[in-house]
């Protein structure tokens, strides 16, 4: 009978943290679509634009499908053999001189890999610098939903945290950047309650989408801890189910402020641990929660345990390495700049970074950088040494959705060349340098994970349907326990009002999916960045139309910024949906706003007509 | 074509009939997929046919028009360039789809034969047969009845199957339908009066089970093209969308797509891809000027291609098959009976 | 079977710099007997590919009544411009077409025709312009009327010269803002109104240019007594098949690469997004 093999292969989606799954649909053994899961518990039938595309990237991008060395001025290709040893010699040799090395995961990358980087780092390089981007502002988020809870020890967080228990709940209190955006999914249960009834208050820089449809919005600026109306308390405290939803941009330290005042609330109001509630923080990116939980973090081991505690070591066993490197390490903000050598795994660095550009710079400075990604991005045009992986869409592994799902991945075609799955890759890194694979299958790597993270063994072992994980209060507690961040880049001093500055700049977003390479590779998905980029060459900043009106400037015009740090000039876009008083720099602009922001999330600023 | 006769085949014999079917053609049919879903897929053995499911969320469009589809190969060889066209000719049969499905492609093969005729639309198409399964009970979220497009068929199909207890009847649409008997002749009997009959009430049974709860297309239709409906009203609606598309790529009848080459072989494929008037970028212009900038706009845009007069005179039907998986697939609240009523009422819950 | 989307490829003969950042080429298909075969209307135009990069429409700024080459001019706008503006002769592109309604040629016969263009205006109206010129007596009085930002980004500047030379055109140009050297016309298109004289009764006017330009010359022939559709247009919109199939192009149930480019002014207003 003359026939395809199957046809349509079930996995997650590879962008944010809401953990859709979607069919990776096949033709000829290539993949060419994707079709939502009408019975997926978490996206029923539905995808984002996002996930309609999940799979250009890998089709279309420029994929890396072979290993490459620098050997001169140019990467070359070479052999894996060559590959691997050139970057355990460099690293030994770097190591050994004193300087330090990095390593930076990834919330794009799998639990298994993630565990795996972290074991790279602290077990084979012995280094205690591991981190991935974005890990920063998600891990403050948490931490705040620390200890004021009712119940006692044992009430795991994340009781009823779904989506289904969002879109049945009868006041939602949301502090956002742009959900509808960020987090299409979770906007939809968002609607679903609110078309039945719902009260929804939002907390945001912009009067969004969501914001519009709210009952109240609380104009809420980043690094600053909104004011609760009187009127919201009450109806979330009267709600029988209710619902706080934490998805906002940056500045870590403010961050935890503010899910700890949410926190307080939900347990002050006996909203917490109440079935039905909800408390949930959404990340960006669709395995960032994973990548954690993973120990890919510069503080906590495999499990967010403790550096310390010690039964989570020897939970690591041999396999790691009988002397794991447990002191603390630098963050990735830290590591730039701040390290003779990086590993990076799956992950474009000057996209996901707040210094951007300077991010590049940096990287070029280094002594030395392993890149493993599938996609040609421009952080391994820089790479010494280029190990091509496979995409997600290529390998097995699980993801965990911010919901604490642990969903399986499942690979719908080979690896493109002679890209190797992650997770081998890693290994044979690991093993070039000195630390040897007790693992000789994804399986086993699982066992490995269950054994470190019980909470995992029995979610990685809970078959088709995959498991979920909950923190425990004393995970939160380490969290909490541990800096989240470069401490330049979150606290924000309001002071007293400088009369010569009397605007603020801020910075909005933690994350713009714009420059990330599954978007920017993907033709249908990379327009709007892409015509945004060429309209705008010299950057933008936002601000609203009473503050053009009043400078007598229009949409596209030039302006002078300056702050106490320095000034721009750069166009101006002209919105409608921010307050009057505040400028506004989009994410993916960032870098021109630099002079003027530091590293900064907030500044007071003076603006003219340029 | 009119159906001149009518044929049955015993469940049982099922089995062998698309055994025989698959030897000479790529099958095509509803199976199960790992997560609980039912997805169309080319079959390799007889026993991977689902006979009673849901009409899967896919719509069989995909096999006419691939998410990414080959068109052109451009090879080249130094400066000289040598574009060819790639022609898909296997056969395959689309086996046991629904009604609006079925109306759905006979939608897309006029838009694709109209004015300047897509060859390669219409290769697939002659070397597709349409063996469709009549719905003998409404689906949740179904208003074929709506759109003359369901539960059974009198035409377009080349063949239609009705359930008939123990056997099954077969309808013969067309010279091609016909030819799919020949692969087992003795398998089929002619009908019995009795059969049709008991065809007949089974349709009518079925078109009853609609009941009161359907979207009536005509005065939408009437207002939408006269331009009498608020902007403020798609505006709201807009408010209440997020974007994703999922609407225009699970319609039967949408084919929107864009073109975009990939390197191959030192050369390049040239594909079209599906795309969406629902994403801002589907009329972004150079000059970074965008005619349809506002949500609103987008949706507007939508309903006006499903639903207007004008569309309905230009492509011969309208553009709506009543199937109901924008309503499944909706990430927001403006699936087509919510938008139809609204334009209708001129009111929106939002 | 017709394959809609299979380019021809075509062989740059030539190139020519009209601005800093605009260029003509001519072009000849590759296969001489395609080539021959080859006719179109003006106004309508061509779906260019560089492989590997994408395909765009660029208006047919060559007469079809001038054989040797098809001509398009291309300004610099973006990835694909700027991939044909690093290209030579003998360099291969890949050519579909032509596309799109054209101008109606024999219904201009026998009247005035006044032509109108703004900077990048004028290619869409060239081929027209010379396809009158070269059968001249099918038609009445002929009229152009040319504005640019400056004198560098006027194009065809020779060609300007021999229409302004000829005694069967009465041309005109000016620039918004002068340079050294620039003796003519100094403002906007409408001021040179005032140096023709209009007969709407007669006249079929063509207009071209950028959106702004356009909206407000139209306004002004309207106000002088130009009937709606006697004054004629293009429309732009991003295209991608150039079809009609792949609806990227919509303006409610009209398709721009169908149903136009080329529009009266009484369809443009009669559209409804």
């Amino acid at each position: 009978m003359m026939s395809d093999a199957r046809d349509s292969v079930l996995t997650v989606c590879p962008f944010c943290s809401c953990g859709c799954g979607l069919y990776l649909q096949r033709a000829d053994g290539a993949i060419n679509g994707v079709m939502p899961s009408e019975h997926h518990p978490v996206s029923f039938g539905r995808l984002c634009g996002r996930g309609w595309a999940a799979h250009e990237a890998p089709l279309w991008g420029r994929r890396l499908d072979r290993p490459m060395i620098r050997r001169t001025s140019r990467l070359e290709p070479a052999t894996w053999e060559e590959a691997l040893s050139m970057a355990a010699r460099r690293l030994h040799e770097i190591g050994a001189g004193g300087r330090p090395i990095g390593v930076v995961g990834s919330g794009r990358a799998t639990n298994e890999e993630n565990f795996l980087a972290a074991r790279l780092a602290r077990g084979a390089l012995r280094t205690p610098h591991v981190d991935s981007c974005l890990r920063a502002p998600y891990q403050a988020l948490l931490a705040g939903l620390d200890g004021r809870r009712a119940g006692g020890d044992d009430v795991p967080l994340d009781w009823t945290n779904t989506f289904g228990d969002i879109a049945r709940a009868e006041v939602i209190l949301l502090v956002e950047d742009d959900l509808a955006n960020t987090h299409p999914r979770a906007a939809f249960a968002i609607l679903q309650a609110v078309r039945t009834g719902a009260r929804l208050v939002t907390f945001g820089l912009a009067r969004t989408q969501l914001a519009r449809l709210a009952w109240i919005h609380v104009p809420t600026i980043p690094g600053e801890l909104p004011e609760l109306p009187a009127e919201v308390r009450s109806a979330y405290a009267e709600a029988s189910r209710a619902a706080i939803l934490l998805a906002p941009g940056e500045a870590p330290a403010a961050l935890g402020r503010l899910s700890a005042a949410f926190a307080a609330l939900a347990a002050e109001t006996g909203h917490a641990g109440r079935s039905g509630s909800v408390l949930l923080a959404l990340p960006v990116r669709a395995n960032a929660r994973g990548a954690l939980e993973m120990g890919v973090t510069p503080a906590l081991l495999p499990g967010l345990a403790a550096l310390d505690d010690a039964a989570a070591r020897r939970r690591l066993g041999e396999s790691w390495h009988g002397d794991v490197m447990t002191a603390p390490g630098l963050d990735v903000d830290q590591m730039i700049g701040g390290v003779g050598a990086l590993v990076v795994f799956a992950e474009e660095l000057p996209a996901a970074l707040v210094s951007g550009t300077a991010a590049r710079a940096a990287l070029e400075r280094l002594e030395f950088l392993v890149v493993l990604d599938a996609f040609a991005t421009e952080t391994s045009s820089l790479a010494h040494v280029v190990l091509p992986i496979a995409s997600t869409l290529e390998t097995p592994g699980t993801f965990t959705s911010a919901e604490g799902r642990v969903q399986s991945l499942r690979p719908a075609t080979a690896p493109v060349g002679e890209a190797r799955p992650g997770w081998r890759a890693l290994l044979d890194l690991a093993a070039a340098i000195g630390l040897p694979p007790t693992f000789d299958s994804l399986d086993d790597v699982q066992r490995a994970i269950g054994r470190a993270v019980p909470s995992y063994a029995t979610a990685l072992g809970a078959g088709r349907g995959g498991g979920s994980v909950a923190l425990t209060p004393a995970q939160v507690t380490a969290l909490g326990a541990t800096p989240p961040g470069t401490p330049t880049t979150d606290e924000t001093t309001p002071g007293a009002a400088d009369p010569s500055y009397p605007l603020r700049l801020v910075r909005s977003g933690a994350f713009e999916w714009g420059d990330d390479p599954l978007v920017d590779l993907s033709p249908t998905l990379r327009r709007d960045r892409a015509s945004l980029r060429k309209r705008y060459p010299d950057g933008l900043v936002e601000l609203s139309a009473s503050d053009a009106q009043r400078l007598g400037v229009r949409d596209g015009w030039r302006v002078k910024v300056a702050s106490p740090i320095g000034a721009a000039v750069l166009p101006i876009a002209v919105r409608h949906d921010i307050e009057p008083g505040l400028l506004v720099v989009p994410f993916g602009f960032r870098d021109r706003l630099e002079p003027v922001l530091g590293r900064e999330v907030l500044v007071a600023v003076r603006v003219e007509r340029a | 074509m009119n159906i001149d006769e009518a044929v049955t085949i015993a469940k049982t014999d099922l089995r062998m009939w698309v055994a025989r079917l698959g030897e000479r053609s790529r099958l095509i049919a509803p199976t199960a997929a790992d997560g609980g879903d039912v997805v169309f897929s080319a079959i390799a053995d007889p026993e991977e046919v689902l006979w009673e499911c849901d009409n899967p969320l896919q719509p069989p469009k995909q096999f006419l028009l691939p998410q990414t589809d080959p068109l052109i190969r451009i090879r080249r060889n130094g400066r000289s360039l040598r574009p060819e066209t790639i022609a898909d000719e296997r056969r395959q049969i689309l086996f046991t789809i629904r009604s609006c499905d079925v109306k759905g492609l006979r939608y897309l093969e006029g838009v694709h034969a109209r004015d300047l005729p897509d060859g390669s639309f219409q290769r697939r198409m002659d070397r597709t047969v349409l063996v469709s399964l009549a719905c003998t009970r409404p689906c949740p979220q179904g208003f074929c009845v709506c759109c003359d497009a369901g539960p059974f068929l009198r035409s377009g199909f080349d063949l239609q199957l009705t359930p008939l207890g123990d056997r099954m009847l077969v309808e013969i649409g067309s010279v091609k339908g016909r030819e799919l008997l020949d692969v087992a002749p003795s398998l089929f009997r002619r009908a019995t009066a009795g059969e049709l009959e008991h065809r007949e009430a089974l349709e009518a049974t079925a078109r009853r089970g609609f009941g009161e709860e359907t979207c009536h297309f005509g005065s939408a239709m009437r207002r939408i093209s006269t331009g009498r409906v608020e902007a403020t009203l798609w505006e709201r609606m807009g408010d209440w969308c997020l974007g994703c598309g999922g609407c225009t790529l699970i319609c039967p009848t949408c084919y929107c797509f864009s073109i975009k080459d990939k390197p191959a072989d030192g050369g390049w494929t040239r594909c079209r891809m599906w795309d969406s008037c629902q994403y801002p970028a589907f009329t972004l212009e150079a000059s970074g000027h965008n005619p349809r900038h506002a949500k609103g706009d987008r949706v507007r845009r939508r309903f006006y291609h499903k639903v207007s007069a004008q569309y309905y005179q230009r492509d011969g039907d309208v553009g709506c098959v009543g199937c109901g998986r924008c309503v499944k697939v909706c990430l927001g609240t403006t699936d087509m009976p919510a938008v139809v009523a609204a334009i209708r009422k001129g009111e929106w819950h939002g | 079977m017709v394959d809609l989307f299979l380019p021809s490829v075509a062989t740059i003969q030539s190139q020519r710099d009209e601005t800093p950042d605009t260029k003509t080429y001519q072009l000849r298909l590759r296969d001489g007997a395609e080539h021959d075969r080859f006719t179109f209307c003006p106004g309508q135009f061509l779906e260019l590919s560089v492989f590997g990069i994408g395909e765009a429409p660029f208006c047919l700024a060559s007469s079809p009544t001038r054989k040797d080459a098809i001509e398009v001019t291309v300004r610099r706008t973006g990835q694909l411009t700027d991939a044909l503006h690093t290209m030579a002769p003998g360099d291969e592109v890949g050519v579909r077409g032509p596309c799109g309604n054209g101008f109606d040629l024999a219904g201009a016969e026998g009247r005035d025709l006044l032509f109108i263009a703004g900077g990048i205006g004028l290619p869409p109206l060239r081929g027209l312009i010379w396809n009158v010129l070269d059968q001249r007596d099918r038609f009445g009085r002929v009229t152009i009327l040319y504005g640019a930002r400056t004198p560098t980004d006027l194009v065809y500047k020779e060609e300007l010269e021999i229409w302004r030379r000829r005694d069967d055109v009465d041309f005109h140009v000016t620039v918004d803002r002068a340079e050294p050297g620039w003796t003519g016309n100094v403002g906007m298109v409408p001021i040179l109104f005032e140096q023709t004289e209009l007969r709407p009764a007669t006249t079929l006017s063509y207009v071209c240019g950028p959106p702004v330009m356009i909206t407000f010359v139209i306004q002004d022939l309207l106000m002088r007594g130009f009937a709606e559709d006697r004054v004629i247009s293009t429309l732009e919109r991003m295209m991608q098949c150039g079809v009609g199939k792949c609806n990227h192009c919509c303006i409610g149930h009209r398709y721009v690469c169908r149903d136009g480019p080329v529009f009266s002014y009484r369809q443009i207003r009669e559209m409804v997004e």
